[in-house]
């Protein structure tokens, strides 16, 4: 039950930053909103690290921190300009119902360049969210 | 005329719905990217922590000059609002590693993919001059995660 609380409470700090993005972007430009953006993110995860684990921050092996960069490049200057480039443009509801689609990416790329097989559950799932991704990519037209 | 007028918008609508599809893409191979660190390097907070660290750097040094010039345009109002972005995407991170702490992952993950069900919520009741909410949008994202929490069920 607590997971579950937990748990919403997440998927409402996500939703909420799509809609808050909208509004903060509205005179902005997406790059300056992703620096100040950010900079707050990584202050607050930076201070939580720092406070529950400075043990194992002190233990890192040096390899940890190019796995880190990359995870940096992939999810920041790409992930989030993209996102909030999207948000601007086509408004938060759209954006983040297609940008919600990304697990779907995570399992074909799990699939293809990892070790995952494909079961009768993801087939169905993949249709869903492509279906799914269809009807919202359909008011385009 | 109006389809002279009109091009602009469609390539401006075209680059939107590009930039989302690149974005859903980025974000899922830069779960494959967290999954790694995790198994072999590091907690979640420490690892979020650090990309975030990185992140922050590499788009200071990308976009920081032209940001500084732009300071002028971003308003009180502006700034509050980004920095609550910031704020309430790590409150999303952290709660979502404090929730995988405390039950499985098949149970966490498509409730945590439900958000763009939140967003839409949102978006209806507090940015209705802002943008429109149709029940297109409402089924499509929900299949869309529907379709999630199925390929989570499928992958756990």
């Amino acid at each position: 039950m607590l997971a579950v609380g937990l748990s919403l409470i997440a998927a409402s700090g996500f939703g909420l930053t799509s809609a808050l993005t909208r509004v903060g972007l509205e005179k902005v430009h997406p790059k300056t909103g992703v620096l100040i953006s950010l900079a707050t993110s990584a202050g607050l995860t930076i201070a939580l690290a720092f406070s529950l684990h400075a043990d194992e921050i002190l233990d890192l092996k040096p390899l940890a921190f190019i796995w880190f960069i990359f995870a940096g490049i992939v999810n920041f200057p790409l992930g989030r300009l993209l996102n909030f480039v999207s948000t601007r443009i086509i408004g938060a509801a759209k954006s983040s119902s297609i940008i919600g689609a990304s697990p779907l990416v995570s399992t074909c790329l799990a699939v293809t360049i990892g070790t995952e097989s494909v079961n009768f559950p993801i087939l169905v799932g993949i249709f869903a969210v492509i279906g799914g991704l269809t009807i919202i990519l359909s008011e385009y037209q | 005329m109006s389809k002279l007028l009109s091009i602009p918008i469609q390539r401006e609508m075209f680059t939107g719905y590009s930039a989302a599809i690149a974005s859903a893409c980025s974000y899922g191979a830069g779960a494959l990217v967290a999954q790694k660190i995790v198994a072999d390097y590091s907690s979640p907070v420490v690892g979020s922590a650090f990309s975030l660290l990185f992140g922050v750097t590499i788009v200071a040094t990308l976009f920081g000059r032209q940001a500084f010039q732009n300071r002028y345009l971003v308003s009180r109002k502006s700034l509050l609002f980004l920095v609550g972005t910031g704020t309430s995407s790590a409150i999303g991170v952290v709660f979502y590693f404090l929730a995988l702490d405390y039950g499985p992952v098949v149970l966490v993950a498509p409730i945590v993919g439900a958000y763009p069900l939140v967003t839409i919520a949102m978006s209806h009741v507090f940015l209705r001059n802002l943008e429109k909410v149709t029940l297109r949008m409402v089924l499509g994202a929900s299949i869309v995660v529907a379709g999630i929490a199925i390929i989570t069920l499928g992958r756990g």
